[in-house]
């Protein structure tokens, strides 16, 4: 699925597990069975994902971390496709 | 391994009998059924696992094998005939006897211990604990000495009892090397465990708390434990919805601890047998209890139970009783009102679904 910037997702914090020990951060998605690893910007992205547009994601973690935005908006896009994919975020339709 | 051959899982009761009465045994009842296979029979059986890559659980649920007076000879039958051995045991026996077993395929070896020595000897019987320990020492001993690579596992079945005491559990851990501890919840139904049902119950609140506690322990020592290259110590929560372990994984985090993910009922996808101490094979543990065989009977009649002594594996696997009980489980999967069909988290509940149909899942679900 193709990820546009105008497009709001929501993190199924129902689902999901996010943890962080020691420097890693660990997903475990309790629909699939399934565990995963990422880093702290997965889980910062993971937080933001709450009614925000994925373009208001980039915005505030390109100011957050002093970063061009074009280049994160990039980033948080491929991050929501994979996350799409585990089930870890749903899209959130405009009528809804 | 040999990949031409057909895997083959089998879990055996060799007897129902035991040693101890442990004040929250859900077994007792099976202290009934006498009787159980001779050396004699249980050679020629051997013979009949010998097509397939096979994988034995010893013990899995009731009595205790170690109590027969051929056990040496019985394990080291089974070490000789079968690709992977799997055993749990209460311990009491077992350091007196490990030096003459053959460890060689041992992949898994478990002993419960259910406590502090004093709790434990409060709900297992005097000095169940030292003799445990005892057990695990020599396990630990014999593992260094002779470089066998099994894993070790506790099983600690949590009640109001000794749930204080479950995070006093990870210095022996440690100490043992032990590499999982598997904490089960009491199950208060039948046996024992229902006649001290009020002095045993403890709330799943109290219970993900007592887990918590013990995580927060492993934590720490795992820390300790990884510097020093040591593998570290996992705990696999048992007999909890996925209600009750997805609390645990929001207040104390996914690290150390083992979820797993369902895999497909071993009835319908896997050549699987549970054999009872007189040979008995049924599709899986659950057959063996009185209503799901009435199920079973009430819509394909009555069967006879085939028996690993008079049949060869083909034949069990493709008999009248093990096809019923593959047709009964398809219908209770396909039924529109069962109750974990619609569950988000079926894929991670600990909690068979045909059983919560049957027997009911009470206030443990969302």
């Amino acid at each position: 699925m193709i990820v546009s910037k105008s497009d709001v997702y929501n993190t199924l914090t129902e689902l999901i597990v996010v943890s962080e020990e020691d420097g890693y951060v660990y997903i475990f998605n309790f629909a699939t069975g399934k565990e995963f690893e990422t880093n702290e910007t997965g889980k910062e992205i993971l937080d933001l994902c709450h009614n925000r547009q994925v373009i208001e994601i980039a915005e505030i973690l390109a100011k957050n971390h002093g970063m061009d935005q074009d280049i994160v908006l990039k980033d948080v896009k491929l991050f929501i496709e994979e996350a799409l994919k585990e089930t870890l975020v749903k899209k959130v339709e405009k009528n809804e | 391994m040999n990949y031409e051959k057909k895997r083959l899982v089998i879990e055996w009761d060799l007897t129902y009998q035991c040693n101890l009465n442990c004040l929250h045994c859900s077994a007792i009842r099976k202290r009934n059924e006498k009787g159980n296979l001779s050396i004699k029979d249980l050679t020629k059986v051997m013979k009949k696992f010998s097509s397939y890559f096979c994988i034995l659980h010893i013990n899995p649920s009731a009595g205790e094998s170690t109590t027969r007076s051929d056990f040496v000879e019985i394990y080291n039958l089974f070490a000789h005939a079968i690709n992977t051995v799997r055993m749990t045991t209460n311990g009491i026996i077992l350091s007196k006897i490990i030096k003459k077993m053959y460890l060689k395929n041992l992949s898994l070896m478990t002993i419960s211990i259910d406590g502090s020595e004093m709790i434990n000897n409060i709900t297992r019987g005097d000095n169940a604990y030292k003799k445990a320990c005892k057990s695990l020492k020599a396990l630990h001993e014999k593992k260094e000495n002779e470089n066998l690579s099994f894993n070790t596992q506790i099983n600690y079945v949590l009640h109001r009892l000794n749930s204080d005491s479950l995070k006093e559990m990870a210095v022996l851990l440690d100490e043992y090397d032990v590499d999982v501890i598997n904490v089960i919840k009491v199950d208060l139904d039948t046996g024992n465990a229902k006649t001290h049902a009020d002095t045993l119950y403890l709330s799943y609140e109290d219970c993900i708390d007592s887990i918590g506690e013990l995580l927060q322990k492993l934590k720490m020592i795992n820390k300790s434990r990884e510097k020093i290259g040591k593998k570290p110590i996992l705990l696999r929560p048992e007999l909890f919805t996925a209600k009750w372990l997805y609390l645990l994984a929001k207040t104390y985090g996914l690290k150390y601890v083992i979820f797993e993910k369902r895999h497909s009922c071993h009835v319908l996808t896997q050549n699987y047998l549970y054999l009872n101490p007189i040979g008995n094979a049924f599709p899986c543990l659950f057959f063996t209890q009185k209503r799901l065989q009435e199920e079973m009977i009430k819509y394909y009649g009555s069967v006879t139970t085939p028996n690993i002594v008079e049949n060869t594996v083909e034949e069990i696997l493709e008999s009248s009783y093990f096809t019923n009980a593959r047709n009964l489980l398809k219908e209770f999967l396909n039924f529109d009102n069962l109750p974990c069909k619609s569950c988000n988290f079926l894929n991670t509940c600990a909690i068979c679904p045909i059983y919560a149909q049957l027997w009911g899942v009470k206030n443990d679900c969302f």
